[in-house]
């Protein structure tokens, strides 16, 4: 029934980085067209990383090689925001990051023309071109499909942790939606979001997606837009919850957090016994999304109701020792920052608007803030 | 007959018949006052406002027809305007439909301040600095434009001197087509932003290279030199002053007013109307300090308080008035006879653009291919080239006669063959975003 899903093989806890960044126009701050002639232009020398078109002309979407340390991680970030920006600098746009452009109308975007995006496009009509949000995926390797499901649910519990933490959404349309990420809300509406199923072994796993492919549900892995999916083709679970850093250096700590989290797992987390993890899963979800980190977690082994920030500074000290380990502390540090002194970026972006008062004002300026060259 | 305009550079454009309104007042008959004396005068006395009206309601539902054949709408503005001025040629002995010239002056006036204020505040200064080949591009497409140009009227049999000046003149794009053009496809991308930056820069080279050289003419014909010299520099130094002063004022103005698009606009519009009132008064060129103050405007706006980069509506009214009364007060006696230079200046000035933007498409960051379209969508001409020869008509009127002719005459084609290229350019580019 159904072929099989391999999974590849790939070393536990490495970690790889995809950004979708948004391109800007430098005078108005809308979203504009350019992935093309971008990718023209940097196409002509070597680059590093991986640079592509993304479903609309006014995304593009950078991703790392294989890493197993936050520090080359980081510095191959770096390296390709500088081609880009150098190709950017000559075509006159900005790119930037956030999870969401503050005020484009969705119905302006325009497809990229390639036969998936045009498939996409057709199948989900309006849903196509209001997904124009911007996400940071991370993959991190799993020895096996068998070692990459128990992780993928154990790490349920963290994914307010990530919501929280990478929020930078809080403007979508033209308005303040008071959700610090809007954008997750954008991906609830495609009919197969959410969890992946409860199965905690890759057998169980190969056979839910035969069931699917065989009912017509989904062609491919690719259909399913999860929070947490597995790849077998690269050997990784992929987490997609957070929102695109406004600079490449938040990208990479929150890639070393979630990647101390996942050793932390690995070395203390038991096997993830009953569906019961997942009932307060999108209660959780919705308060990461509405409060960020202010939100209200509900603990289902002690039935507590807990602060997310607290509850991030704790896990912050639990990984302490993998992270020093896997040479990541400076990573903790700052996301430790994060939550005791700068707060997540939608707040950044909401003061830059008070600031401002000017939706526009707070693009560009988070395309300076992105391109790393001011303070 | 070229007719004389009032202001030296004062008026932007007045390539207009002028019908002698008060000749015919002698022809009405004088009624004594009677029972009926409460009704209309025959034959009426329209107002010149309902004729300028009624050119706007037929320029409107053209340009709506046109639009339903995926053609530009300012191809049915000008067509409008074109019909109009046919009916008022026939009609011009019972004095109905000729709109005042003082009115179509007025009102094509402020329109055209409008529209190349938007063109000029989309100057990039610092993509110029990013992009060295931007600026080579566009030194190349006017500087090889002017030359073959002027090479294929010499080639031709006109003389060096109205040569020269037609080739100046033909430099410059039209910044109302461009402008046009983009909004209504809603362009966006590459070649759309570069085109913009390219039709602004190089109507500034035409303003200031067909005023230097109508000195040299000065020089050459009367000797006298100090004058000759003062008056171009006046005029060119003089536009730069007032543009940077205005634009200096009106972003003191915007530090109170904020940010709020809406609040801005007014600002804008009161500004743009102050910029052109005093380019008159001064008597220097409206054209260079208009395009110069939004240039200043986006340049000396560090901390981007100027947010209203589309004015929308207005300037879609500043684009309907400015097409409609581009061809509604034409004078026919100009457009018969320099059909044969005026055909060859179309396409060398063509061919010119697009071999210097494809030649400069790869150092500049682009396709070669998106290079070519790019050069193409330089074609529209436009008021630009009509003013200037103007200008040059009030100081000298059978050089005037001689450039004007065929400056027109490539006009006439360029307005609408150029936008329809434009558009053509900004399709297969896939720039133009039509639903």
């Amino acid at each position: 029934m159904g072929e099989a899903l391999d999974f590849t093989k790939s070393d536990a806890l490495t970690m790889g980085v995809e950004l979708e960044l948004q391109i800007v126009d430098r005078r108005t701050g809308d979203l504009t067209r350019g992935a093309s002639d971008l990718i023209h232009l940097i196409e002509r020398k070597p680059y590093p990383g991986d640079i592509k078109p993304e479903i609309t002309e006014s995304m593009i979407e950078i991703s790392t090689k294989v890493h197993t340390r936050f520090g080359p991680l980081r510095d191959e970030l770096r390296a390709i925001r500088d081609t880009l920006l150098q190709a950017a600098d000559r075509l006159d746009l900005a790119i930037a990051g956030g999870g969401a452009h503050p005020f484009q109308r969705w119905h302006e975007r325009q497809i990229f023309d390639r036969p998936r995006f045009r498939h996409v496009a057709g199948l989900y009509g309006y849903l196509a071109k209001q997904f124009t949000v911007f996400g940071q995926h991370v993959h991190i390797g799993c020895t096996s499909g068998d070692a990459a499901m128990p992780l993928l649910h154990n790490l349920a519990r963290y994914v307010p942790h990530f919501i929280a933490l990478a929020a930078c959404s809080p403007y979508y349309q033209g308005v303040d939606t008071a959700f610090d990420c809007s954008r997750l809300n954008t991906v609830f509406a495609f009919p197969l979001s959410g969890r992946a199923p409860f199965v905690t072994d890759w057998a169980g796993f190969e056979a839910y997606f035969a069931k699917m492919k065989r009912l017509g549900v989904v062609e491919s892995m690719k259909d399913f837009y999860w929070d947490i999916r597995p790849k077998p083709e690269y050997g990784t679970i992929e987490i997609r919850v957070f929102d695109t850093p406004l600079t490449v250096d938040r990208a990479a700590e929150l890639a070393g957090y979630l990647q101390a989290v996942c050793a932390m797992l690995a070395d203390t987390g038991a096997q993830p016994q009953s569906e019961d993890i997942y009932l307060a899963y999108s209660y959780n979800r919705f308060q990461a999304c509405r409060f960020g980190l202010e939100a209200q977690l509900i603990d289902v082994a002690s039935g507590a109701a807990i602060p997310l920030h607290r509850d991030v500074l704790d896990t912050v000290e639990r990984c302490r020792p993998y992270a020093q380990r896997l040479e990541s502390t400076e990573a903790l540090d700052a996301i430790e920052a994060l939550v005791r002194v700068h707060g997540n970026q939608a707040r950044w972006q909401r003061e830059t608007y008070q600031q401002s008062r000017s939706l526009a004002e707070v693009v560009l300026r988070s395309a300076s803030l992105w391109s790393g060259r001011t303070p | 007959m070229p007719a004389v305009p009032r202001g030296a550079a004062g008026s932007f454009f007045a390539s207009s018949i002028r019908y002698d309104r008060t000749a015919n007042e002698g022809a009405r008959i004088d009624l004594p006052m009677t029972d009926s004396s409460f009704l209309p005068d025959w034959p009426a006395n329209w107002p010149g406002m309902l004729s300028l009206a009624l050119l706007a309601l037929a320029a409107s539902v053209a340009g709506e027809l046109c639009a339903r054949w995926r053609a530009p709408r300012l191809v049915g503005y000008t067509l409008a305007g074109f019909l109009f001025a046919l009916l008022a040629y026939g009609l011009a002995q019972v004095d109905l439909v000729a709109i005042a010239p003082a009115d179509a002056e007025l009102a094509i006036g402020i329109a055209a301040a409008l529209i190349l204020f938007d063109l000029g505040q989309r100057v990039s200064w610092g993509w110029l600095q990013r992009n060295p080949a931007l600026l080579a591009t566009s030194i190349a497409e006017s500087l090889l434009s002017f030359g073959a140009v002027f090479v294929a009227l010499r080639a031709l049999g006109t003389a060096a001197l109205p040569a020269v000046m037609t080739a100046a003149i033909a430099i410059a794009t039209s910044p109302a087509v461009v402008l046009a053009i983009t909004r209504e496809v809603r362009a966006q991308g590459q070649v759309t932003e570069r085109l913009l930056l390219l039709t602004a820069l190089n109507c500034v080279y035409a303003v200031v290279l067909s005023t230097l050289l109508l000195a040299w003419v000065h020089v050459e014909s009367r000797g006298a030199f100090d004058t000759w010299v003062l008056q171009p520099l006046y005029l060119v130094l003089g536009a730069l002053a007032l543009a940077a002063a205005a634009a200096r004022a009106m972003l003191a103005v915007l530090r109170y007013v904020g940010r709020e698009r809406a609040s801005q606009i007014t600002v804008v519009l009161a500004f743009v109307a102050v910029v052109f009132a005093l380019a008159q008064v001064l008597r220097l060129s409206p054209l260079l300090a208009l395009l110069t103050f939004g240039a200043f405007a986006r340049a000396f706006d560090r901390e981007r308080r100027l947010m209203a980069a589309d004015l929308g509506l207005p300037a879609a009214l500043a684009l309907l008035i400015f097409f409609a009364l581009s061809f509604a007060t034409v004078d026919f006696a100009l457009l018969a006879p320099a059909w044969l230079p005026a055909a060859a200046l179309v396409l060398v000035r063509v061919a010119a653009k697009i071999a210097a933007s494809v030649a400069l498409a790869h150092a500049s960051g682009l396709a070669w291919r998106k290079g070519a379209w790019l050069g193409a969508g330089l074609a529209p001409m436009s008021a630009v080239a009509l003013l200037l020869s103007r200008e040059l008509a009030v100081a000298y009127p059978q050089l005037g006669a001689q450039v004007g002719a065929v400056i027109f005459s490539s006009v006439f084609v360029l307005q609408i063959g150029g936008a329809l290229l434009l558009v053509w350019a900004l399709r297969a580019t896939g720039e133009a975003r039509e639903a």
